[in-house]
């Protein structure tokens, strides 16, 4: 079930799982210093990558709880990788889910975070009958803030300074979504 | 997994309540909602929930007739909504042209849910009958709709919100928002 077995397609972008051929585009995205400013990762080399595309691809099918669906995220048009998100969610009680990822900064700025986001949101309430789906970033991270505010979650808690990154204190942003908000954004969309 | 179906089965309970306390004499009585009367609201209801079925069925919809029993084409419609929720290979289907695409189930523990429980007071209200709404379904549904405010406003479901009084009770706050003189 929890997996993308099926690509899902979005208005512009396909969401696929991971597949071998995938190292270029995903060295392209993580080796600039740009993409890991806000992440706990330093840049890394083709060779670094290949060993994350095998945990990717080669990470347990039958996990079902605090499971990872890696999401590989492709411009349809030119069929290039353009993002790594996830959706990570817990099938306990609680129904929680998280969102997260980075989109290649050349692709920055069109609105392809939201449509993944959107469409993230849309697996997390509708398939896996998720109760609420929360996003972390950075607090300086002003981007992905934005861009999951666009689709509807709020900001909960402003952890200041609870993290000690590369060498600096940071604050967390924690935003989210709870199912029926999700529903009413059915009726009434935003955007 | 734990399932969740919201509110809808206490929701469609509460409004056949109030179908039932309708006397012979008021289904022509004026309502909240300006340009209804207590027939035209509850078929309303009905038919937001016909067409959902047709959309999910892929079958004609049709309006509630002159000669239809209201009380009876209200369970028959909420019956079948149920059964369709409660059965995985219907509640997963995508159902367009409510809103954004959605599954079914989606669908009957937001709009149907939201319609019935706003228009279960408004008859309620037409009809002098005790006006209480599910406190719990109340809290949902307005914790659900506030951030899609404008966007609900916009589209014409709902007047200009009011301000609700000092010390408004929760339901009293929720109707406000939606427009609702209390």
């Amino acid at each position: 079930m929890a997996q993308l077995n099926t690509p899902r397609q979005t208005s512009r972008l396909t969401l696929r799982e991971y597949e071998a051929s995938d190292l270029d585009g995903l060295t392209s995205l993580y080796s600039r210093e740009d993409v890991n400013r806000y992440l706990y990762s330093e840049p890394k080399n083709k060779d670094q990558m290949r060993s994350v595309l095998e945990a990717k691809l080669n990470r347990p099918r039958e996990i079902i709880d605090k499971n990872v669906m890696p999401v590989a995220v492709v411009l349809r048009d030119t069929n290039r990788l353009v993002g790594d998100f996830m959706l990570r969610w817990t099938a306990d009680q609680h129904r929680q889910g998280e969102i997260g990822g980075s989109l290649h900064p050349d692709f920055q700025g069109q609105g392809l975070a939201v449509e993944t986001y959107a469409e993230l949101l849309e697996i997390g309430f509708s398939d896996f009958n998720l109760h609420r789906i929360f996003g972390r970033c950075d607090g300086r991270n002003s981007a992905s803030i934005r861009a999951l505010e666009k689709v509807g979650l709020q900001r909960e808690a402003h952890l200041i300074e609870n993290e000690f990154v590369k060498g600096e204190w940071t604050d967390e942003v924690v935003l989210a979504i709870r199912r029926n908000q999700w529903l009413a954004r059915q009726i009434a969309p935003q955007n | 997994m734990p399932t969740n179906h919201g509110h809808y089965d206490a929701v469609a309970g509460d409004f056949e309540r109030v179908l039932l306390g309708v006397a012979i004499d008021q289904w022509v009585l004026p309502t909240p909602c300006d340009e209804w009367t207590t027939r035209q609201l509850s078929c309303h209801v009905i038919e937001t929930h016909r067409r959902a079925l047709s959309m999910l069925h892929r079958s004609p919809f049709h309006e509630v007739s002159e000669s239809d029993d209201v009380v009876e084409a209200w369970r028959a419609v909420s019956g079948r909504v149920l059964e369709a929720r409660d059965d995985p290979a219907l509640a997963s289907r995508l159902v367009s042209g409510m809103g954004r695409d959605q599954n079914f189930a989606s669908l009957v523990e937001g709009l149907l849910t939201f319609d019935t429980l706003c228009h279960n007071w408004d008859l309620a209200r037409a009809t002098e009958q005790d006006e209480t709404l599910n406190a719990l379904a109340v809290a949902y549904a307005h914790e659900a709709l506030e951030p899609v405010s404008d966007a609900l406003r916009g589209s014409g479901n709902y007047g200009p919100a009011l301000e609700p009084a000092p010390g408004a009770s929760a339901q009293t706050r929720f109707l406000n928002f939606t427009g609702r003189h209390v």
